[in-house]
This record gives C-alpha cells, structure tokens and sequence, in this order.
C-alpha cells in the first residue's frame, strides 16, 4: 500500500514541477508579448504564442522522467537515504533490503513538504511578466497623456477670422484662382474678397451688385487700378488678372472705397536635392572598384522637369592642374514631371579617365518645372596617387624615423606585383609558395609593429637565434637591439643562472612598457595599420595577391601618415647664419614708414526711430493727446504699407487702422489695432553702453574730492 | 550639495548595499527583515551625522511699537525706472501678497502685447522681477496687471520714458595691432560712436584711426585732447604714469588690458555682475585678478573668481581686465553677449555725463491734487513751471544751488516739467492708482524683520539612535 502511495506522491511532484514549468513559459510568453502589445494585438499575440511554442518545444517539460524526479528528491532532502528511486521500483523486483528500506522511507515521503525553491523559477517568471506588464502599461499611459497634451497654438486672433467688410450694394463675388498651368492644379473659386494664391494665378474677379452701378474697379497697392467689365444689365462685373506678387487691393464703386483685402501669393519653393551616395568626401584605395553609384533624393512642391549630374574632373598636380567639365544626364526620364524622383547614376572613372591622383567633383543640378534652378553641394571622389607613397623625400633628410620597416611594406607590394607579372611563366606550385613567403614576411612586418604595441610577440620574431634556426633571412636584423644584447650576452659564468634561463625561456606576456612608446592617437593609426597587414597577410596565404594588394597599399598609406605625423625634427638645412651685430639693433632707418591713417564718418541711424516714435505717440492719443504727432504718424503709415505689401496677412489690420486715425476717425480699437501692428515691425534697439548722469556741477562730492587733492579745506 | 554631500550619499548608499548583501547571505534567514531595517537606520543615523544639518531657530522679534493697519493684499511695493535709454533692459521689481485661494499671475504688458509674466502662488507673499525691452522711443504707459483666472484683481500703470542714446568717445591706445581693438572699435563706430586709436608700429609710429572724430595728432597726450574723450582702453604698457593721472584728476574712464594673456587657456563659462551669462571663451584660468578691497569684480567665472574688475581711482574708474578675446563671439555669431560685455565694461568705466540741472520729485508716486516737492539743482537761476504753472523756489539754507517748491498737479497722465533750459516730463497718477502702496507707506516705519539664525545641529544627536541600532545588531548576533 505504501508502495503506491509513494509511486503516486513522486508522480504528483512531477506533474506539479511540469504545470509549474508550463505556467512559467505562459508567463515569460506575456513578458514578452506586453512590450509587443505597443505595436499591436497581432505582433503580441503572434509573438505571444510564438515564444510559447519555442520554449515547450525546446525545454519540453512533459519529458520529465519519474526518476530524474527521484534524484532531485533524492539530492533535496537526506532523509530520503538516497533511497526514492526504490519506490519506483514494483514491490515484486524488490529484493528483501530493498522492500525494507522502501517501508522505511514510505512516511517520510509522506510527509515531504517541497521547499520554497521548488517553487523559485516560477516565482521570477512571475515577477519579469508583472514588472513587463507594468512597464508597458506605464510606456502607454505615458504616451496617452504626452498625445493628450494641448498643443501651444498661436492664439493671437487672425485676421482671416474677422468677417470681411463688403461695401454696401455688392452682392455677392465669385473669385477663381487659375494656378499657372505648369503646376496643374485646378482652378479654386471662393467668395471672400481675401486671396491666398499660388505665385503667378491668373485671377478672374466676378463681382455681382444688387443694383446698377456706374463703374466699379479695384485698386492695387502699387496704385494700378484695374476696371471691371459690366455684363448689360449693369450688375455683374468681372476683371481677370495675374497676379506676380504679394500685396493688398480695395474694391472702389462709384468713387466709394471698400477695407482693404489681403492678396497673398504662395511662392514656388525651389526643389530639394538629397545625395544618399556616395559621401562628400570619398577616396578610392587602388585596387577597389573605381565604380561610383550616385544616389539622390529630388523633390519639389509642384513637378521637377529635368536633373543633370555636372562633373568636373582635376588632372595633374601644383601648377599643371587641369579640369575638365562634363555634364551628365540621370538614367531616370522626367517627361512625367513628378514632384518626387529616386535618380541614380553609375560614374565609371576609369571610361571617364580619371587616374590615380585625380580628382572628381560632382554636383546635381535640378530644374522644376517653373524653372527654377538649385543645386546640391559639390562632392568630392579621389583616386590617391599610390606613386607618392614610394618616393624617399622626407626620410633620407633629417632623422629618419625607423625607415626599414617602411621599405618593407613597400617590399611586399612590389614582390607582390612582380609576382602577379610572372604569374603566367612560374607555375602554379612556384607561385604559391612565393605567395606565401610573401605572406611570411607580411606577418613578421606586423608582428614587429606589435611590438610596438606592447603586443605579444609569437614565435620569437626578431631573435636572431631563432632566425638562424629557421634559416630565414632577417633583414632587419640590425635594428632589434634586444635580439642583439642576446646574442652578445652568452656568459660562461651564467650557468645555472636561474633568472636568466628563466628569462630566456618563459614566455612573457604583453609588456605594459612598451605599449606607453606612443600617444593613444598615434597606437589607434598603428592598430588600424595592423589590420590591414592582417587582412593582406590573409589573401597573400590564400595565394591571392591581387586581392592583397588594396590592403597592402591601404597599410602602406597609413603608415606614411604615421611616419608624418611623429616627424618630430624638421630637415637638416644647410644654413650658416651671419653673427648679430648687437651696436646695429635697433637703429634701422623708420623714415620711410608712413603708418596708415584711417578716417571715416558713420552715421548711425535707426531705420525704425519713426515707427518708435509713432508707438509712443498712439500711446499719447489713447490718452486723450491729439497734437503734434502727424508727421511722425504718417512716416510710420509709409513703412507700415510697405510692410503690408510684403504679407499682407499680418499687416493690413494695422494699415486699415493707421488709415482711420490720420483721418481722426478713429476709436481707441484702431489705436490698438495699430499698435500690435508697429509691434510686429519693430525689433528691440541694439544695446549701447551709456553714461551715467553725473551730479550738478559744483556738487558736494566735487568739492570734497576737490579738497582731498589739494589738502587744503 | 557640494562634494563632500555626494561623497556620503555615494558611500552610504555603498556601504547600506554591501551591509544588505552580507545579511542576506547569512545562513542564518531569522529576523532578517529587521536586521535589514536596523542596518538601513545605522547606515543613515552615520551618513546624517556626518552631514551637515542645521536648525532655523527663530529669535523673538522686538515689539513693533507702532500696530501696523491691516496688511493690504495685492501688490504691496513695486518699483521701476522711470527712464531708460534705448536698447536697454527694463525691469519692475516689488512684492505681492496673494490672499486669496487661486494662484495670481502678474502680467507685465504694453502696446496691449504681454512682455512678461509670472505666477504667484495662493495665501503667500513674494516679491516679483519682470523684464521687458521697451521697443518704443519716447513717453508710454506700460501696465502691470494681476489676473486670478479671468478675473482681474488689479491694474496699476507703469509710465515709462525711453531717452534716446547718446554716443560715447572712445581713445584706444595699443602697443601693437590686434583683433580685439579693431573689433570693438568696428562695434562703437557701427552705432554712433566717435573713436579715435593710436597703435604703435613702429618706434614713434603710430596707425591711427579717426572715426566719427576729427582729425588731429596723438602724439602727445595733452590734458585738452584727453578731455574729449570719456572712456581710455589701453593696453597697460601704452600708457604712461603721467596721463593716468591725467584721466583720474579728470574723471574719465580708463580699461587697462594686461599684458599677456596667459599660456593656458581652457574654454570658461563667464557671468557679468547683471548675472547674465556670457557663451564660452578661452581663457587661462590662472591669470584671475584680486577682488576685494575696493575692487569690484565685474567678470567672473563659476567658481568666482574676478576676469575683469572695476575700482574707484580718482574722480574717474579704473577696469582691468585680463580677457583678450571678446572679438570670438562676435566670429561665433553672439553679438549680443558682445554687446552685453561690452557696455557692461564701458558703462562701469565711462565717465559721468555732466548736467547743468536737475529735477527730482518727491513722492515717486505723485497723485492728482496731492502736493508734490520738486527739487532742482542748478547753478544758474533757478526758474521751474509745472504744468504751465510757475512755481516760487526757496533755496536751501547749506547748499546753495539746490532749490526746492511745492506743486499741486491739477491733471493725470505726463505732464511737464520746464526749467529754464530744459523740459523733463512726469507721470501724474490718478487718485486711485497704487492704492495698496499708499496702504503701506505710514506702516512703513520700522517693521522689524525676523531674525532667523542658523545653528548647527549637533551630531550627536545621530550618534544615539546609531548606538542602538548597533546594541540590537550585537544582541542579536549573540542569540
């Protein structure tokens, strides 16, 4: 009976671990899915049950054998005596010691409580879901409120609020505004005397009056006046117009004036050019593709009618410099003239002539179809001159900065290209192997650099011994003075020298002295060189050394600049200078040297003094002062209505107001109205050091420094 | 909080976490929530021990002798300048007292546009700046106003004159040709004013340049030529004891740039006195100015110390000043941080601009039909008409060219004033305006202000509750 109770109360631990392990995986599955849930209910769900899946397909907790559960109880609890797989057993396999020890443990088992571990993976599972479910509650409600937020709006009241004010006796006007044709939009017909248009409409006015009018025309800003064409009946007027640029105009019938309505005119934008590839500045290492693909971006608000690359190549160097212009159209037609195009070109630089040394200068020109022209700006492609990295100059003069190792990365590339030219004459098996010699002498270039670096230095490069050994050839052999202390320091006496044999034969690791030869900025340019020796090191192995030689070349450059840059000392020169005679310094001839006398005048004016002054003198108005301000008042009125040309939107309130208070019809509205306006004009003065006002001439303070001078009271 | 504040949070907070850790590893799980607890105690009982606290004790004020009337609400003082000259910052400064339960926003407005405001919270006094730069040129009212929600508590007006600028005269001296000259004198010459320089080239060569100023020699610096000028820049060698003698007994300004410049320069952040900042420039830290002692820094950096300092030296100022590359804001686009260090510079050094009279008036806030003291100095005769109304001076009986009478304005709004030479204008409020600064004007008599002194608190005071937490901690590990 025991037995079974055992064999079930097993069986009941492992379906309880393998429903914990499933509600664990469900719970990481929601950890998972909240954050999901941002995107959507189907990424969440989909991941949801996706991460599900994996987790029971790979862990697969139903697996779980009855012994593996025996084991764990087995490890947990030592009153157990090792003994719980005996339950698992049928009591007839038991042999008698076995039958005794299953009845011995059979209570204990009973009374088994499973520890808060058993419970622990559940527990953090738990834990990741609430804290993700509360992450992504507190991610939503955030953005809920952050969406919720009212936006700033410019709550000053516009004009185009106001209702118009339309003269007595009209009843009404039609306005359509036919866009130029280029933008091919349609015709827009509205029935405000206020006008927002395209640049360049054509303008029809038709004005209906309730009863028969003389003459009716309107008045422009810049004084033209256009008269409006009677049908017969005398009440239905129409005038049509293009309209090229932005102001205001009145509505006069029968010598009666109408407000003034804005005219605004939305200009054509020029189109925007953005070059995806290549970058401004690219340079093209030899041996790399001399293929460059130009990518743009061109937009426009309307339509782009065409796009042309414009090149201009510079050949040769100093004075010899030549360019050459070349104008190039995109593979893509504009005949549908869109407002958006993705153009590419492919520049081939060899079939354009470019040789190493030059340069290319690229630019895209794009004209919309109002013709308007822009252009990006210019971009630069080089093909360096991989010439001047061979020529001497700079390291036979002055102190040469360890010239060897330089001449041996110039070594390879030359063994190289000799190799690649004799390709064809040596034989597969012999064209290898120099290959890989070359590879050889690359790795022993760029573990010498190592050093340098405080690398660790493999295989003993640089030991002479060594070398010997492996009879190979160091070229270098002068300049590793460790290697030659060595071999000078063979003692008799250091027999059994316990530290020098040591020295000699353990291995020792990155030396931290030598990696503080250099400032960081040179180590990372030595670093950068070593990879490219690594990678042309790789492709000489792999008996390629056409595909080496870009990176030999690309180490080789680097390590110029190196050389360059840690150039300490300038060349020697010749130059034997003349002694000082001190008795001469100082008494050269100054008679000749006529200093410079500079004279100017600039008077300084503000544009703005009047419309200041006009502010202050509304203010006076408001308060009941009337007099004395005209002349101010009417230059503020002449900005004003210039101003008003320009955006008419903004300023044309103020003008109306202006209008009325020079002709003293005006009410404290008009005065404010008139106010904002100049506001809008005005900016605030340049600030100017001042002094401050002294105290009346013959004050106390005078006197008292007067006296403090002079001593006497 | 200064470094010495972080340093104990830092390591207290370290201290706590390590102490946490070593608790819950303890094979021993009994009271380990409380053991936590009592470390947590500890670990802040030595952090707050080793902070320094204090206490504000409040020291029993005198018996005001005098009951103050019943304290007005609204804005109890304010004050601003009444005249300004153009470009210039203007700023209204007071107090408010805010009685009832609504927040109150102080609005500062002209021309009916809002220049500035400012929140006031509910049931608190505070005083209160708002800034504005006045873009008009002459008289206007600008107003102030207290809005609880849409409702206005208070409208007071600001009468404002913004006086047109006049130009200064500049004498630069330098020993040598540099950017910092040549672009502060383009700046003067760009708005009007008159600058005359002298570089030497040569032995006894001099460039000179005449701007807005006639034509003339400066090889000698005579008393006459030096009393056109109102502010001298020199560098300290190019100019001699004798005309710096000159400049103090004549009161005009001198800016003494020092000779070098300093070999070190690290990119500084620069506050004027105003406490406006200035953009980054390069400057040598080292090279600082002493301060105190009758210098007056005007320049200084985050850990203040002084770049350029003012001081009195005889009738005149004196401004030294150890930067030398201003000119890099205005390459860097900032000509108003320019601007900013320069007048700042100039104002403090310039010398004061004579007048010939002088009309002050008494109160500042003078009401309709409310007597009003207007006082003039003058040397010449004394003739003042106020508001078309001639007005009988009486002399004061010590200094004989200040005078003083009595006017009682008949009309609001400006209203001039007219001495024998010259027309100065002044606000006459009306009877109602600035109610609550009247209300407080008799109870202005002493109001004893409340003396709150720090002490510091005593360690001590920390230490025992650290004892006990300790004594539990032991006692606990011994069970």
């Amino acid at each position: 009976m025991n037995d079974v109770n055992g064999h079930m109360k097993i069986a009941g631990i492992r379906t309880r671990w393998v429903r914990s392990q499933q509600l664990r995986y469900g719970l990481l599955s929601i950890a998972l899915a909240a954050p999901l849930a941002l995107f959507g209910i189907i990424p969440a769900i989909a991941g949801g049950v996706l991460s599900l899946f994996v987790q029971l397909w790979w862990h697969k907790p139903c697996r779980l054998q009855e012994e593996e559960v025996a084991r764990y109880l087995n490890q947990t609890f030592p009153e157990l005596e090792d003994s719980a797989a005996l339950l698992l057993k049928p009591a007839a396999d038991r042999n008698l010691l076995e039958t005794l020890q299953a009845e011995k443990i059979s209570p204990v088992l009973e009374n088994l409580q499973l520890p808060g571990k058993f419970y622990r993976p559940l527990r953090q599972a738990l834990l990741i879901a609430s804290f993700m479910v509360a992450f992504t509650i507190g991610w939503h409600m955030l953005n809920t409120y952050l969406a919720k937020l009212p936006v700033t709006t410019n709550n000053a009241p516009g004009p185009a609020t106001k209702p118009e004010k339309i003269l007595p006796g009209i009843n009404g006007v039609q306005i359509t505004l036919q866009p130029p044709a280029y933008m091919r939009r349609s015709a827009l017909t509205q029935s405000a005397f206020n006008i927002t248009a395209p640049d360049s409409s054509l303008i029809k006015w038709e004005i209906h009056t309730n009863k028969e009018v003389q003459e009716l025309s309107l008045l422009f800003n810049d004084s033209t006046r256009l008269t409006l064409q009677p049908d017969v009946e005398h009440t239905t007027w129409t005038a049509t117009r293009t309209v090229r640029k932005s102001g205001f105009y009145q509505v006069s019938m029968n010598d009666r004036l109408s407000e003034l309505y804005q005219l605004q005119l939305v200009p054509d934008q020029l189109p925007v050019i953005r070059i995806t590839n290549p970058k401004p500045f690219t340079t093209i290492e030899f041996g790399q593709s001399t293929k460059v693909n130009v990518q743009a971006a061109l937009t426009d608000d309307y339509g782009i009618r065409d796009a042309h690359i414009a090149l201009t190549i510079a050949s040769g160097s100093g004075e010899a410099v030549r360019f050459k212009d070349q104008e190039l159209p995109f593979d893509n037609s504009f005949s549908a003239r869109l407002p958006r195009y993705q153009v590419s070109k492919t520049l081939n630089l060899t079939a354009m002539g470019l040789k190493p040394g030059d340069e290319l200068y690229f630019h895209i020109r794009v004209t919309d179809t109002r013709r308007q022209e822009n252009r990006s700006d210019v971009y630069i492609i080089t093909l360096p001159d991989t010439a001047q990295l061979f020529s001497m100059e700079g390291m036979v003069t002055g102190v040469a900065f360890k010239p060897e190792y330089f001449r041996s990365q110039r070594q390879i590339i030359l063994d190289a290209e000799q190799l690649l030219r004799e390709k064809d004459s040596i034989g597969t098996a012999k064209f290898n192997s120099r290959s890989n010699d070359l590879g050889t002498d690359q790795k022993l270039l760029r573990l010498r650099y190592g050093k340098f670096l405080g690398e660790e230095s493999e295989s003993n490069v640089g030991d002479p011994r060594v070398a010997a050994e492996e009879g190979h050839d160091d070229h270098d052999h002068g300049h590793d003075h460790h290697g030659k202390e060595a071999h000078e320091g063979v003692d008799p006496g250091d027999f059994g020298n316990a530290a020098k044999v040591l020295d000699e034969f353990t291995d020792k690791h990155d030396n931290a002295e030598d990696a503080t030869f250099f400032d960081p900025e040179i180590k990372k340019q030595l670093k950068a060189t070593l990879t490219e020796m690594w990678k042309s090191e790789l492709q000489l192995r792999l008996y390629k050394p056409q595909e080496a030689l870009p990176f030999a070349y690309k180490a080789l450059r680097l390590l110029k600049d190196l050389q360059q840059q840690s150039r300490v000392y300038v060349a020697k020169t010749g130059v034997k200078t003349t002694p000082l005679k001190p008795e001469k310094r100082l008494t050269g001839e100054q008679d000749k040297i006529r200093p410079r006398q500079q004279k100017e005048t600039a008077a300084y004016q503000d544009q703005l003094l009047k419309v200041r002054q006009a502010l202050a003198a509304l203010d006076a108005m408001k308060a009941g002062d009337t007099g004395g301000h005209a002349a101010v008042l009417r230059e503020a009125q002449q900005l004003l209505t210039t101003q008003a040309a320009a955006t008419p939107a903004a300023y044309l309130p103020a003008l109306e107001a202006m209008r009325r208070i020079q002709t003293l019809k005006s009410t404290e509205k008009d005065i404010r109205t008139a106010q904002r306006g100049l506001q809008k004009i005005l900016t605030a003065p340049p600030l100017q050091p001042q002094r401050t006002p002294a105290p009346v001439s013959p004050s106390l303070p005078q006197h008292y420094f007067h006296n403090l001078k002079t001593g006497t009271p | 909080m200064t470094t010495w504040n972080y340093f104990l949070l830092v390591a207290g907070v370290i201290v706590a976490g390590w102490l946490i850790i070593q608790e819950v590893r303890r094979p021993k799980k009994g009271r380990l929530a409380a053991r936590i607890v009592v470390t947590l105690v500890a670990v802040a009982c030595l952090v707050v021990a080793g902070w320094p606290l204090y206490v504000s004790r409040e020291e029993a004020p005198p018996r005001p002798a005098v009951k103050a009337a019943t304290p007005a609400a609204g804005i109890v003082a304010c004050d601003w300048p009444r005249r300004l000259s153009a470009g210039a910052e203007w700023q209204v400064q007071g107090r408010y007292r805010n009685n009832t339960t609504r927040p109150v926003i102080l609005r500062l407005a002209g021309f009916d546009t809002t220049l500035d405001s400012l929140v006031i919270a509910p049931q608190q006094e505070s005083s209160f700046s708002l800034s504005a730069l006045p873009l008009h040129q002459g008289r206007a009212v600008y107003r102030i106003t207290a809005m609880a929600g849409k409702d206005t508590l208070e409208q007071q007006p600001l009468p404002l004159e913004v006086m047109p600028v006049t130009p200064l005269t500049v004498l630069f001296l330098a020993q040598a040709p540099d950017f910092e000259n040549r672009f502060l004198a383009d700046w003067l010459v760009q708005q009007g004013n008159a600058v005359a320089m002298r570089t030497l080239v040569a032995k006894n060569k001099y460039l000179l340049r005449f701007s807005n100023f006639p034509q003339q020699s400066l090889d000698v610096l005579t008393p006459a030529l030096l009393d056109k000028f109102d502010v001298v820049i020199s560098q300290a060698g190019a100019i001699d004891r004798g005309t710096r003698a000159r400049l103090e007994e004549a009161g005009i300004g001198l800016v003494l740039k020092a000779d070098s410049a300093g070999t070190q320069p690290r990119p500084l952040q620069l506050k004027l006195r105003s406490g406006r900042r200035l953009p980054v420039l390069y400057t040598d830290p080292g090279q600082v100015l002493p301060s105190g002692n009758g210098q007056l820094p005007l320049v200084t950096d985050s850990l203040h110390r002084a770049y350029v300092t003012v001081s009195l030296a005889g009738a005149g100022k004196l401004v030294r000043s150890h930067l030398f590359n201003t000119y890099s804001w205005q390459l860097e686009g900032q000509p108003a941080a320019y601007g900013q260090y320069w007048s700042a510079l100039l104002e403090a050094a310039a010398r004061k601009k004579a007048t010939v009279e002088k009309v002050t008036v008494h109160p500042a806030i003078a009401r309709v039909y409310q007597p009003l003291d207007l006082q003039l100095e003058t040397a010449a005769i004394p003739t003042l008409q106020a508001g078309g109304i001639r007005l009988s001076l009486a002399q004061h009986p010590w200094l004989p060219y200040r005078h003083s009478g009595t006017w009682w304005p008949q009309k609001t709004g400006w209203q001039q004033i007219n001495t024998g030479t010259s027309v100065s204008w002044n606000y006459i409020f009306r009877d109602d305006d600035w109610k609550n600064l009247r209300a407080m004007h008799p109870s202005s008599v002493p109001t004893p202000l409340r003396q709150t002194s720090l002490l510091p608190l005593s360690p001590l005071w920390w230490l025992m509750p650290l004892f006990f937490t300790l004594i539990f901690l032991w006692w606990e590990k011994k069970m």
